[in-house]
């Protein structure tokens, strides 16, 4: 199926496949390059699972499953790219796994790669070993930046039960546990062709691509999928504890404020992902009050930054700064939060194209179509109608969110600074 | 890359007319030489000029207008580039043909603004604005000390001293001189005495681009650009200690090679073969076969005639780790690398080249280093196609190692 998207300038071919897999294919006019996600719904949360019967995993396995795919019977799959002069990647979030390839030459060759490898589990004892001190080492390296710290630390904080607290890559510990048949085990139960999306764009004839991509799906075999369930988490709204203090060797203290959400899934978790982002731009913003008065006092500054994450099953708003004066910045903006909202048409309006701009913006860039658009395909949504659900926001939506987000019970506030 | 237009008037422009973008991308930059006299102010003049201007003598008042104009992006930024000092404008706004909109010629004039009309009166900036600044700047130097990969980075190369050493954000002493006069004494230097380069990507055409940029026409002076001398240097190792989990190694070696030769290319094949891709020997070697790093990788930088290697190791593997590393770099002096291998780095390096194409950022990018390399894309192909192992091998012998940097995780 072919549909245009005037409002952003771009055209879709989208099918799914007889074995569940969807294709989504976009030509890009004039660009020399093709890049590919194979993105499978399946990430760190992903602990507790039933296919014949309930089983629970290492913490830390979706992402070190992603590491042992690119290695083979026959080598090294990141060599197969190289040699095929794409440059190849993958990486695991909370709730996805995507393998990737960027290509200007035999894109036909690296997509039938790309699709082969990801759909041929191959592991042994040995090789999971070996990669348990790399993976190892990735650990540690994680475990020295403040940042990241500060991050876990106070979504740790905030979630009581749900797996979004856990460190995406796991621990020394969790992935010591780590077997061969784990891996076959989790491969089975995600890499199915129904669980997936491929997303192809660039310089590409979609026509001819979805030809390949249907030739090579279909001379495989796939047992039935065999996922029944996953777990269902009882998260309740308010946050777990209010505040965490990591000690640690810092110049400047780092501080993370949370706010946690109420999730929503499909096109209305995009609605109120929309709302929320609308409402974090306007209330923190360079231009909105808030941040002149907090500039003027000298607690905010080019280290600010806010953002929004929203997926099917967690949701939560995160503001983040470094200060010496941590506990002036925490304050002052959570009483200014807890105050009544007010805020005009004006800067709504404003709001909104800026948002449409910075999507517009965003779609020079193949990366980003494949990774988003695969992302709010994955949750029931779809990109390109962005610019037409932002249209249709109101302030009401707006007055709806900052009261649901911004209350007492639901925040939670995590600081790194020294001992 | 075909398509590019190059031309002088005072200032000196390169246009890529492009209608497949969904935005234009101009940056205007001004590049003096490099000194450690006048980096500090230099650094900081950015992020004083990009806040406010005269008219909109504040963040929230001159940022109102940007997010109108669809969120035209509007960046300031300074950087070292071999022995210049670089000080970048950068604006990004949506196509007008999307929008339907005349947002260019709008967000144009903003940036106008911020050159020709800055928040200033009197020859000093706002000093209560230079005040919030220094103090800002003061914190991002001290923050380095928190990334630890930068850190390392940057106690390496104060170890190599020259152009190296100077600290990209100037040092912490050298804020305490820094005032409302001095920086508007540098914006002053800047705009008259520095080259300026004007690059456009994007649904535009050169006299449009003339025609818009015109009003800077009467700034700056065409300047010669300098190079980096080779610096002759001695052996120099030093190992620190903090409370780390990861231990940071970081290796310099002096590359005797002329930043505007052949040779400048065929070294990205080197590079490419010793750790710039995942099939690199240091890739290979310190991580797939001896599981002892996440990452181990190495970087060219011709201008500085360096090749720099990290990687991110435990304490306890050190020594091993620079062993191995050693024994990669007398594989490549042996010639000692397969075929597939080579042909896959000049893969890589033809994909590298064919793309930046597609992105305006990277082309703007590209189009301001090939100023400094006297090749165009294509000569540079058929460099990389024509290099062979023996010409490896040669480039492998003009490479030496002359710093050891190791920041050690332990009990400090």
């Amino acid at each position: 199926m072919k549909i245009d998207f005037p409002h952003v300038g771009e055209t879709l071919h989208h099918t799914v496949l007889e074995n569940g897999l969807t294709v989504y294919l976009l030509k890009k006019i004039g660009y020399e390059k093709t890049y590919a996600t194979f993105t499978t719904k399946y990430g760190s949360i992903d602990r507790r699972f039933k296919t014949e019967e309930w089983v629970e995993v290492p913490d830390g396995i979706a992402h070190f499953l992603e590491h042992k795919m690119f290695e083979k019977e026959d080598g090294d799959v990141f060599q197969k790219f190289g040699q095929l002069g794409a440059s190849a990647n993958a990486f695991t979030s909370f709730t996805r796994t995507a393998y990737l390839f960027g290509a200007t030459s035999n894109v036909e060759a690296n997509l039938t790669t790309l699709l082969d490898f990801v759909q041929t589990p191959y592991f042994t004892e040995a090789s999971v070993e070996k990669e348990k001190g790399i993976i190892g080492q990735e650990i540690q390296m994680y475990q020295d930046n403040p940042g990241w710290r500060l991050y876990f630390g106070l979504i740790e904080a905030m979630y009581e039960d749900h797996p979004v607290k856990i460190d995406i890559a796991g621990t020394i510990e969790s992935i010591g546990h780590i077997t061969a048949d784990d891996l076959y085990a989790c491969h089975r139960a995600f890499y199915h062709p129904s669980n997936m999306v491929l997303f192809v764009v660039g310089n590409i004839d979609p026509d001819t691509v979805l030809e390949q991509v249907k030739a090579n799906q279909g001379g495989k075999t796939f047992e039935p999928p065999v996922l029944q369930a996953r777990e269902q988490i009882e998260e309740p709204t308010a946050v777990k504890s209010t505040e965490r203090i990591i000690e640690m060797d810092v110049s400047v203290p780092k501080v993370m404020i949370g706010y946690k959400d109420v999730p929503r899934a499909g096109a209305d978790g995009m609605k109120q992902e929309l709302a929320v982002e609308l409402l974090m731009h306007a209330l923190f913003d360079t231009t909105a009050p808030l941040y002149a008065e907090l500039y003027a006092e000298g607690l905010i500054d080019d280290a600010f930054s806010f953002d929004y994450t929203s997926e099917e099953t967690f949701a939560f708003a995160v503001l983040s700064m470094e200060t010496p004066h941590v506990d002036s910045f925490v304050s002052r903006i959570t009483t200014a939060l807890e105050r009544p909202l007010v805020l005009d048409e004006t800067t709504l309006e404003r709001k909104k194209r800026m948002m449409k701009g910075q999507f517009l913006k965003a779609l020079n860039s193949p990366e980003f179509i494949a990774n988003q658009f695969s992302r709010y395909a994955l949750n029931g949504g779809n990109m390109f109608e962005l610019p037409e659900l932002l249209d249709a926001i109101t302030l009401d939506d707006l007055y709806a969110a900052y009261a649901r987000l911004f209350q007492a019970d639901r925040r939670t506030v995590c600081i790194v600074k020294k001992p | 890359m075909k398509g590019i237009e190059q031309f002088r008037e005072k200032l000196h422009y390169s246009v890529y007319p492009t209608d497949k973008f969904k935005t234009t991308t101009c940056l205007v930059s001004f590049s003096a030489p490099l000194s450690k006299e006048t980096i500090a102010d230099r650094a900081l003049l950015p992020y004083i000029m990009e806040k406010s201007t005269e008219a909109y003598p504040s963040i929230e008042l001159f940022h109102t207008p940007l997010e109108e104009l669809y969120d035209a992006a509007l960046y300031a930024g300074a950087s070292k580039v071999g022995k210049e000092h670089v000080i970048q404008f950068q604006l990004e706004v949506v196509s007008d043909g999307l929008v339907g909109e005349p947002v260019l010629s709008r967000a144009i004039k903003l940036l106008e603004e911020v050159l020709l009309r800055p928040n200033a009166y009197d020859g000093a900036f706002q000093p209560l604005i230079v005040e919030q600044e220094l103090r800002l700047q003061r914190q991002r130097i001290e923050s380095v000390y928190d990334d630890k990969m930068r850190f390392a980075q940057q106690r390496l190369q104060e170890l190599l001293g020259g152009e190296l050493a100077i600290p990209s954000l100037g040092a912490l002493d050298q804020l305490d001189a820094v005032t409302p006069r001095t920086l508007y004494a540098a914006y002053e230097s800047m705009i008259r005495h520095d080259r300026i380069d004007v690059y456009v990507v994007g649904d535009v055409d050169r006299a449009q681009v003339t025609e818009a940029f015109a009003p800077l026409e009467t700034l700056g002076e065409p300047l010669e650009r300098v190079y980096p001398e080779p610096l002759a240097r001695e052996f120099q190792r030093l190992e620190e200690e903090q409370a780390i989990n990861q231990s940071k190694l970081h290796l310099a070696y002096a590359v005797d090679v002329d930043p505007k030769s052949e040779d400048a290319v065929r070294m990205q094949v080197f590079n490419g073969l010793f750790g710039g891709f995942p099939h690199s020997k240091l890739f290979m070697n310190v991580r797939e076969k001896e599981s002892l790093a996440y990452y181990a990788a190495s970087q060219y930088s011709s201008l500085s005639r360096m090749l720099f290697v990290y990687a991110g190791i435990d304490a306890s593997n050190q020594a091993k780790t620079e062993q191995i590393i050693d024994a990669q770099l007398t594989d490549m002096r042996a010639g000692r690398f397969d075929d597939v291998t080579l042909e896959q780095t000049k893969e890589m390096l033809y994909h590298q080249r064919r793309q930046l194409g597609d992105n305006p950022r990277q082309l703007i990018a590209w189009m301001s280093g090939s100023d400094i390399r006297p090749f165009s894309l294509d000569e540079e192909m058929t460099i990389i196609e024509r290099t062979t192992r023996e010409d490896v091998a040669a480039l492998a012998h003009r490479i030496d190692l002359t710093a050891v940097y190791c920041l050690k995780g332990g009990t400090a």
